[in-house]
């Protein structure tokens, strides 16, 4: 057991131990008669479980919100549980159902809901050297189950772990994981959620989640000035429709980061 | 419901698919690590910053302090746990105690 609790704490440890991916079985990951043994198939999806296990504290909570917005937005209570399913996509989910609620036409709903959920391209470019190896069915899923939580971890254990030939299995594990603890939580929010009183201002998990996910990867001066551009253009970029400021915000801190990463040469990202 | 479903699916599946160029320019497989940084923050902080009404606020917004707070234990423990229950009772005591 004591190799899960190593494991619980993996998420944490991860920016200072560039190997504590695979740090529980780093037994068979080292050299061996001269070659290289890779982590298995199972291995990269429980790692991948058990630190995804953490963000559901914050994801449960949002689950919660939506479903009692979903009903409160006029929906039934199969709609909104579907809605789950199909978009699998929380903030963009609240922006449809307010959308919804506001009897706005439903050509402006998608066009909000994709204006949202544009950020899933730059993820989907960012793991795309990682995937493109695999046959269309495994990316087709993985894409389906691409999520910012899914992918905060399991882009770290891209970059950091080892480049085992069975890491999508790592991303599979992140994804289900996500994607069932949504599923439940939706489910439960859309029955029981008009009992959790507003003062509980459980919205907060989602901010707090980011935090935890953000705070461990700023390591040098780029990756500073990539989060610190990107929070201030988000803020005064408010007046835009369809919460534009996120992809506004998210491209000035790519664009700075990386210039300044080349500017500061030796005290970037490498 | 479903068009947007699908929409988003086309947006995460666009960049792994065949149709993607099949290696990307080298500076821009660089400038890709800033991407969860850059996407997370521009959620975040607006999430914190912005009141109900759509205007800064700062004066009497405990979520940032209560934010604050969470970075000390982000950087401090490196746990998402830890972080996320110092902040949300970080934020609770402001609100009873003021």
């Amino acid at each position: 057991m004591a190799e899960n609790v190593l494991c619980s704490r993996q998420l944490a440890d991860r920016p200072t131990h560039v190997r504590t991916i695979s740090k529980p079985h780093s037994g068979e990951s080292t050299l061996r008669n001269g070659t290289m043994q890779y982590s298995s198939k199972s291995e990269e999806f429980w790692s991948g479980v058990r630190q995804e296990l953490p963000l559901i504290v914050g994801v449960a909570p949002f689950g919660l919100v939506y479903g009692v917005l979903g009903i409160a937005s006029g929906l039934t209570e199969l709609q909104t549980i579907l809605l789950s399913s199909i978009l699998f996509a929380g903030a963009s989910q609240v922006v449809f159902v307010q959308l919804l609620a506001n009897g706005v036409p439903s050509l402006i709903v998608g066009t909000s809901v994709s204006v949202v959920n544009l950020r899933h391209s730059l993820y989907s470019a960012s793991v795309a050297s990682y995937l493109r190896r695999l046959p269309t069915r495994w990316r087709v899923l993985l894409a389906y189950l691409l999520t910012d939580e899914a992918y905060a971890v399991s882009i770290n254990r891209f970059q950091n772990g080892d480049p085992s030939p069975n890491q999508h299995y790592h991303l599979l594990g992140t994804g289900i994981t996500l994607w069932a603890s949504w599923q439940v939580s939706t489910v439960i929010g859309v029955y029981f959620g008009t009992t959790i009183p507003d003062s509980w201002s459980l919205g907060f998990v989602i901010p707090l989640t980011f935090i935890a996910l953000v705070t461990p990867l700023l390591k040098g001066k780029p990756e500073l000035i990539a989060c610190l551009s990107a929070a201030f253009v988000s803020v005064i970029a408010q007046e835009l429709p369809w919460k534009m400021w996120i992809i506004l915000g998210a491209l000035t801190g790519i664009i700075l980061g990386y210039a300044s990463s080349i500017y500061l040469k030796g005290g970037g990202t490498n | 419901m479903v068009v947007c479903g699908l929409f988003t699916f086309a947006t995460r599946y666009s960049m792994i698919s065949e149709v993607a160029p099949n290696e990307l320019p080298r500076r821009m497989e660089h400038s890709l690590r800033f991407v969860p940084i850059a996407v997370l923050t521009a959620i975040l902080v607006p999430e914190i910053m912005i009141a109900e009404s759509g205007n800064l606020s700062f004066y009497g917004n405990y979520r940032i302090v209560a934010a604050g707070i969470a970075v000390l234990v982000a950087l401090t423990t490196r746990s998402v746990i830890a972080t996320i229950c110092f902040g949300m009772v970080s934020l609770w005591l402001l609100e009873w105690a003021y």
